[in-house]
């Protein structure tokens, strides 16, 4: 997938963290540009992070702008830049926990938006104006797929799983995100992979989705 | 447990090496160099876990309002303006506050004065410093949507509150439930 971004920040992962570290020192200093650089070099790992969790496209841009925004109000208190990753990710994990936590509090009152409703709609339009209906099928598919097979999983596990595997962070980011110790991620890692493993349904999914 | 160099690794071991391959024993982990079959298997679960994240990311729709961070780039401004008004202010108040402790401050001792100072300055910071939390640049602002919001979120915070490690440890015991 083309994605505008990463070509503008071809950084290995090593440049990557010195550029960070770089601007967030520059950000914290109160150059808002630095912060704005900051925030184009992590939206992407952000959004679909986001996205991976909560699978709607509008609901993931709202969400990931509150990230940034907690990142704004918060970056001057981050004692070591070189972790700005696993600090944005637990921010990220939090927000995306209040998310939906929310979303269960409107539905479990009734409390539906006409606006959610809308959003859904558009973002099922999004999906087919990308990409043909059909891909716009198999996109859908897929992520209910996904959806099961993480389902299938307890809250930790599957935050563990998604961090390590889909986010492609390290367990120490990993311990780091989620304020666990090593050992708890890798159990947990552990658990999710023996489930995940052991039904085939990723090799499943895999070969219907085959590009 | 101690495993033979011939007999081939199980599941539980193959899953342990895809975590942290330090987590098996030193004769697991020469059996897993030297066998291409235990190999073969490691990789295979590695291509698979690969090749998922790569779908997830191929499938993720583009955000379509992206670019609101680059386009009000630059008009900083405010942030600017915001941070010097209430450096202002509360320069402002300093002044007029020692002005009129100045009779006060004429009969106490330096101590006393340079006390009141760093007191001052105190204050002096932390009202900076609140009104500089409290304002964020216009640009943010916009790209909240706060103004949007249906719902208070001090008031969801109080009736579901965030509950960091309750939450997980109620997950820990789930999974530990499940096991
Ligand atoms: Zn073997």
């Amino acid at each position: 997938m083309h994605l505008p971004n990463q070509e503008k920040y071809p950084y290995s992962g090593q440049d990557r963290k010195s550029q960070t570290v770089i601007l967030a020192e520059m950000a914290v200093a109160g150059n808002t540009n630095a912060f704005d650089q900051l925030a184009d070099l992590y939206y992407n790992t952000v959004y679909k992070m986001v996205y991976y969790r909560i699978r709607s496209g509008m609901d993931a841009e709202d969400v990931t702008q509150d990230i940034f925004i907690q990142v704004l109000k918060n970056i001057k208190n981050l004692k070591d830049f070189s972790l700005f990753k696993s600090w944005l990710f637990s921010i990220a994990v939090n927000k995306v926990r209040d998310f939906q936590r929310k979303k269960r509090f409107t539905s479990f009152f009734g409390v539906f938006s006409g606006k959610d409703a809308e959003s859904e709609q558009e973002n099922e339009h999004e999906a087919g104006a990308e990409s043909g209906p059909l891909e716009s099928v198999i996109r859908q598919n897929f992520w209910k797929q996904f959806e099961a097979i993480l389902n299938r999983l307890s809250y930790l596990e599957k935050e563990v799983f998604l961090l390590r595997f889909i986010d492609q962070l390290g367990i120490k980011e990993i311990s780091t995100a989620l304020k666990k110790n090593e050992s708890t991620v890798k159990t947990h890692l552990y658990r999710a992979l023996k489930k995940i493993r052991d039904d085939g349904s990723v090799k499943e999914l895999l070969k219907e989705n085959m590009p | 447990m101690n495993k033979s160099n011939d007999s081939h690794l199980n599941k539980e071991q193959i899953y342990k090496a895809m975590i942290d391959e330090s987590e098996l024993l030193s004769s697991e982990r020469e059996h897993l160099s030297g066998c291409s079959e235990c190999r073969a298997e490691l990789e295979d679960f590695e291509k698979d876990l690969k090749l998922l994240g790569q779908t997830a990311e191929r499938f993720v729709p583009l955000p379509k309002n992206r670019m609101v961070l680059h386009e009000k780039a630059g008009k900083n401004s405010l942030f600017g303006w915001r941070t010097s008004f209430a450096a202002a202010i509360t320069i402002l108040f300093f002044v007029i506050t020692m002005h009129s402790d100045s009779m006060k401050l004429l009969l106490s001792n330096k101590t006393d004065v340079a006390n009141s100072e760093l007191y001052s300055e105190d204050i002096l910071m932390t009202e900076v410093n609140n009104l500089v939390e409290n304002s964020l640049p216009a640009k943010h602002l916009f790209i909240s949507r706060e103004e949007d919001t249906d719902y208070d979120e001090d008031f969801i915070d109080f009736v579901v509150p965030s509950v960091d490690d309750e939450l997980l440890s109620v997950a820990v015991k789930g999974g530990n439930v499940s096991c």
